[in-house]
């Protein structure tokens, strides 16, 4: 029983708990829910958010937040689309808009990692700026418009990203599988992984012990704008439109799932399983309020809702396992003591 | 002069040089009718931008302003819609500020929430909520309902050529301004920014002081949603879309420090008008979004990097001369 109390109280049994109470609405309220139809549409709709999830994984755990995913998978996505469609349907011209697309990643990540590691600017602000940056750029190279990439006959490498199916399961999925394995396999078993964690601690701390915490913040960044680079071109692939308004919005959806992971936002604690379940639950979420034929309207009011309760479940542990109290209740418990020795005084 | 009044100065004297350059480049810059929408646009920043000014510089964010704007934007279009006076409509507006920038104060004070998780998620809940208030037709549809209240319209026209919100805004700038720098209340706010371990040791009542200033920005986003509102005759889901992030890029322009503890509502202000100056002018040049967005991005990181190296810089002359 102890042992059952201990799991309930860890991260794993509160995912486990959130699943379950999952399945019994969606088991009163719509059947259709549990077909393999709606499974594999659910995977899809999470491979998206979960290969952000995975980038965005390493800024959180330093401490810090990239809202530019957004823009950022815009960008790649309509670089290897206008490269696809200008060069006529030609493998060369695909390639060039996956390189040019990483390298766009690559650029931004080193941008936003030497501004808050070197010059010590915030991360939001930073990643903010940018947001509006690459927005903008992505405006000013489609001209405003939208690319409807053709799809081939014969083997199509643009389609094959996000539409062609491997082992039952969309490529999509096993890019999101492959990612999360990799950047799970950097985060628990490579010095870099282990450092960063340290990092995210007391960046301090992490210095004063000799790792270059500026090399660690700059490659995480890196890391970051690399996967949402990845994500916005699979995106593309996966709807064969692209322009300005591809993922727009995304970095709240991706925040959404960091906080429902119980990744803390403060930096230093949680793990690629937290991302990963995270992601799972915002596809299950957008998936039952489809099924159960609630407006879409009110999609950002159920996913504010849910962050705040989650992150508030989340501080009210961490704030108990560390003992914190408020100053408010310090202040009644001094008064309730000074109460009981005049009591015991008076005796 | 010290750095406050230093940095002030840069910023006025940044909005008079763009002004300056856009005037005497294009000649469609300096007309009646262009300062005049320009002022009512920056009006529009603004009044979000001081509410925001006290935010951040007592240590805080406030994400959630365009979902206030949203939400209480969409409340007063239906209240002026039914026939309410115009009294109860601004009241109503600046009642529902007041009370979800105490919803904010509460996730943050009690809940204990990162401020910038807080008010990101409690912003999207607003917007959504905006959302049912919307009006729409009988398939459930939104449309754009004209609203018809002389009370609530009289407050989107102009005297001469300036707009009343542009007057308000002004007015409710230097009374937030006389708030942060002459009263109780603003040197606590200043003293939470800089360090508010030791401000509460200080015995500051720091929750207090934050939900204070978070209350003051709700009401200023219920402020800028009467005005937005009356000037468009209409409320829309796309209210105060993002309004949040402008407001907080005016707030740094004009030389707020993210972290606290540094500039008040006044370089809000000149912040604001700056910002709108920018993109009114490019527009006179035919640039389109894609060059707007890109120089805004481009400016909020020139204005931080630049106030972290001024700071730094300032601090430094200033210790060497005490030696």
């Amino acid at each position: 029983m102890l042992k059952f109390k201990r799991f309930m109280g860890g991260s794993w049994g509160q995912r486990a708990l959130l699943i379950i109470i999952i399945f019994v609405i969606m088991a009163i309220g719509e059947r259709k829910f549990f077909t393999s139809a709606n499974w594999s549409s659910i995977l899809l709709a999470i491979a998206i958010y979960g290969i952000m999830a995975c980038g965005m994984l390493f800024v959180v755990l330093i401490g810090g937040m990239d809202l530019s995913i957004g823009s950022m998978a815009a960008l790649s996505g309509s670089l290897l689309a206008m490269n696809w469609f200008n060069s006529g349907y030609t493998t060369a011209g695909f390639a060039k808009g996956l390189l040019l697309g990483l390298i766009a990643g690559l650029v931004v990540g080193l941008l936003h990692g030497v501004l808050v590691a070197y010059l010590n600017l915030p991360f939001f602000v930073v990643t903010l700026a940018t947001q509006y940056l690459i927005y903008g750029f992505v405006v000013y190279i489609t001209q405003g418009g939208f690319y409807y990439p053709a799809r081939q006959t014969g083997f199509d490498p643009f389609a094959f990203m996000g539409n062609a199916k491997f082992l039952g399961l969309a490529m999509p999925v096993w890019f999101f599988i492959i990612v999360a394995l990799i950047t799970g396999f950097i985060l628990m078993k490579t010095t870099y992984g282990r450092r960063l964690y340290a990092v995210g601690g007391s960046n301090r701390a992490a210095e004063l012990v000799g790792i270059h915490t500026r090399r660690h913040t700059i490659i995480a960044y890196i890391i970051c704008s690399l996967c949402a680079a990845f994500a916005g071109m699979i995106l593309v692939s996966l709807n064969m439109v692209a322009g300005c308004t591809t993922a727009k919005g995304y970095e709240g959806t991706v925040l959404l799932a960091m906080m429902v992971g119980g990744i803390n936002l403060a930096g230093g604690e949680g793990d690629i399983f937290g991302a990963v379940f995270g992601a799972l639950f915002v596809g299950i979420l957008d998936n039952m309020q489809i099924l159960l034929g609630i407006p879409s309207d009110y999609n950002k009011t159920i996913q504010g809702v849910i962050i705040l309760i989650a992150v508030a479940l989340n501080v009210y542990q961490s704030r108990k396992a560390a003992g914190i109290i408020s100053p408010g209740k310090a202040r009644r418990l001094a008064a309730k003591a000074a109460k009981e020795e005049a009591a015991a005084a008076g005796k | 002069m010290n750095i406050k009044q230093i940095r002030l100065l840069i910023s006025l004297l940044l909005v008079v040089a763009v002004a300056l350059f856009f005037g005497l480049t294009s000649n469609s810059f300096f007309t009646t009718s262009n300062i005049s929408q320009l002022l009512r646009e920056s009006a529009y920043i603004g009044t979000i931008a001081i509410g925001m000014s006290g935010v951040i510089i007592s240590g805080n964010i406030d994400l959630s302003a365009g979902g206030i704007v949203c939400f209480s934007g969409c409340i007063l279009a239906r209240l002026a819609h039914a026939g309410a006076p115009a009294a109860v409509c601004v009241i109503g507006a600046i009642a529902i500020g007041v009370g979800l920038g105490f919803i904010n104060s509460v996730l943050v004070n009690h809940l204990h929430i990162a401020p910038f998780v807080a008010t990101l998620a409690a912003g999207f809940a607003y917007t959504g909520l905006g959302l049912i208030f919307t009006f729409r037709d009988k398939l459930g549809r939104q449309v754009n309902q004209s609203i018809k209240n002389p009370g609530v319209e009289l407050l989107g026209g102009k005297v001469g050529i300036i707009y009343y919100s542009v007057i308000v805004w002004l007015i409710l700038a230097f009374i937030i301004y006389f708030l942060q720098t002459r009263t109780k209340f603003g040197m606590h706010t200043y003293a939470v920014g800089s360090n508010e371990k030791s401000a509460q040791m200080s015995g500051v009542r720091i929750y207090r002081i934050k939900a204070i200033n978070y209350m003051i920005c709700g009401a200023m986003c219920g402020v800028a949603s009467v005005f937005t509102v009356a000037y468009n005759h209409t409320a829309t889901p796309s209210l105060g879309n993002a309004m949040e992030f402008q407001a907080i890029a005016a707030c740094v322009i004009g030389g707020i420090v993210m972290s606290g503890g540094f500039g008040s509502s006044i370089s809000a202000v000149l912040g604001s008008i700056f910002f709108m100056m920018l993109t009114n002018g490019m527009l006179k040049y035919g640039l389109n979004v894609d060059w707007q967005k890109m120089v805004q991005g481009a400016l909020i990181i020139i204005a931080t990097s630049f106030d972290a190296q001024f700071t730094r810089a300032y601090t430094a002359r200033m210790r060497k001369k005490n030696n």
